[in-house]
């Protein structure tokens, strides 16, 4: 009778571990960051040709395309990022908004204005205050809605989430979450609910630096977080996005980083989507300065290395970037925009004075940005997707 | 040229030409055309098309 707990224990044992190597967090631990980033700064103009000339690219032809030496083939993936997502996605450009439910947090990040630390008021929205929220993105027209709360999990846990998305999705044929990252059966629960993708940044994928940005609260977990779209994966969401915040380490490491997630991930869970943001560093009362400046040329050579490196990935852009900036952006490369995004809860109409999580920088209207797209030949697409129960 | 050769023997397609004269002058003016643009140092190769008007002009405003 011994015998049998045991052999139960050790076939347990041998289950989680085989479940905890099939996890992004595994293949993370055999790469070194600096060895990464010499790999990087080390490939020459023949790598880069050899990169542009090539239709399937490589990890080897993403660092190419990433490095210093691409610099002058700029105008030449612009080029050929614009082909390629025309291609793809012909001439649409993908509509959402930012609703952000609650700034309560117990996690410390030095880069955020909702850092437990900042003595702000803290807010979170009650359903009349949701409704009220959406009302007014429904007269600017947003069928896709991206839902934000800080990382509260006592009083905004996965039945709040669950909770608001039941209340608003009559209303929007395509919910969208970044929240705390929570277990898989959590987002079971949630995708039953109505939820249709989750977007979970890891910041940066400098482990110690990860650390020290978040040495507080959750968060501080490095790897639960990395791992987090493998739970996602699991519970079949239908997308995922994934990124970096540019500023807090070398953008052309994170990005590498990024690319060797989204890779890993097409590949484990081939029935999900994928999509990839591009934050950088943006002013935010009681702030940190970015330790590593993404200049806006920076910024075009990584969005047009991601399409040349996976024709099929969404690219999405927020208003942190500036009106003249997107206005050129959006033909190399983005499919997805916000507009007239307010980064604090109840921003819209409950409580438009309260302190933001950071400060945007295209404060164009709805019908501003949706003017300059059609202008420049895109079809402004509010609606792609429709759930049925 | 490129890779050294000091000369080349050019007989069938010259001698097999309905005017065997003109096409010995124009392999003369190719290769003096080929010099040229050697010594000229050729543009960058592109793999594809690229737009007289720049997607990243913008960058330099």
């Amino acid at each position: 009778m011994k015998a049998v707990p045991r052999k139960t224990s050790r076939t347990n044992q041998m289950q989680t571990k085989e479940i905890k190597n099939d996890t992004f967090g595994t293949i993370y631990n055999t790469y070194d960051w600096n060895e990464v980033t010499e790999s990087i700064y080390s490939k020459t103009s023949v790598d880069v040709q050899r990169a542009l000339s090539s239709t399937k690219r490589s990890m080897e032809d993403f660092k190419a395309l990433l490095s210093p030496a691409a610099q002058p083939y700029l105008e030449a993936m612009a080029q050929q990022s614009y082909t390629l997502t025309r291609k793809r996605f012909g001439n649409t450009m993908q509509m959402y908004v930012p609703m952000y439910l609650s700034n309560e947090c117990q996690n410390i990040c030095t880069y955020c204005g909702f850092s437990m630390t900042n003595a702000i008021p803290r807010r979170t929205l009650t359903d009349n205050e949701i409704l009220k929220e959406v009302h007014f993105l429904k007269k600017k027209g947003y069928d896709h809605i991206l839902l934000v709360t800080g990382e509260a999990n006592r009083t905004v846990g996965v039945d709040y989430i669950k909770n608001a998305i039941e209340l608003i999705k009559s209303q929007f044929s395509n919910i969208t979450i970044e929240v705390q990252p929570l277990d898989q059966k959590d987002y079971e629960t949630l995708i039953a609910s109505g939820l249709y993708a989750v977007l979970v940044y890891q910041e940066t994928y400098h482990k110690e630096e990860y650390k020290k940005h978040h040495p507080k609260g959750k968060k501080s977990n490095f790897y639960y977080r990395l791992d987090t779209p493998d739970r996602l994966g699991r519970a079949g969401v239908h997308k995922i996005g994934l990124g970096a915040l540019f500023g807090l380490e070398d953008w052309r490491t994170d990005s590498f980083f990024t690319a060797l997630h989204l890779k890993y991930l097409q590949k484990t869970y081939w029935k999900t989507k994928y999509s990839i943001s591009f934050p950088r560093l943006r002013p935010f009362s009681g702030g940190l300065d970015p330790k590593v400046e993404m200049t806006d040329r920076d910024l075009v050579q990584t969005i047009c290395a991601f399409r040349l490196f996976d024709e099929d990935v969404e690219l999405s852009l927020s208003t942190r970037e500036s009106e003249a900036f997107r206005n050129h952006i959006v033909k190399l490369g983005i499919t997805s925009i916000s507009a007239e995004s307010k980064t604090n809860p109840g921003g819209y109409v409950v409580e438009p004075q309260s302190l933001e999580q950071f400060e945007i920088s295209d404060e164009r209207s709805t019908e501003e940005i949706s003017t300059m797209l059609s202008g420049q030949g895109f079809d402004v697409v509010w609606k792609d997707w429709e759930t049925f129960n | 040229m490129e890779l050294g050769a000091d000369a080349v023997l050019v007989n069938t397609a010259i001698a097999i030409s309905q005017d065997p004269v003109a096409m010995a002058r124009a392999f003369k003016l190719a290769v003096e055309a080929g010099r040229m643009a050697y010594e000229a140092k050729l543009a960058p190769v592109r793999t594809t098309a690229e737009a007289s008007s720049p997607l990243t002009a913008f960058l330099n405003e």
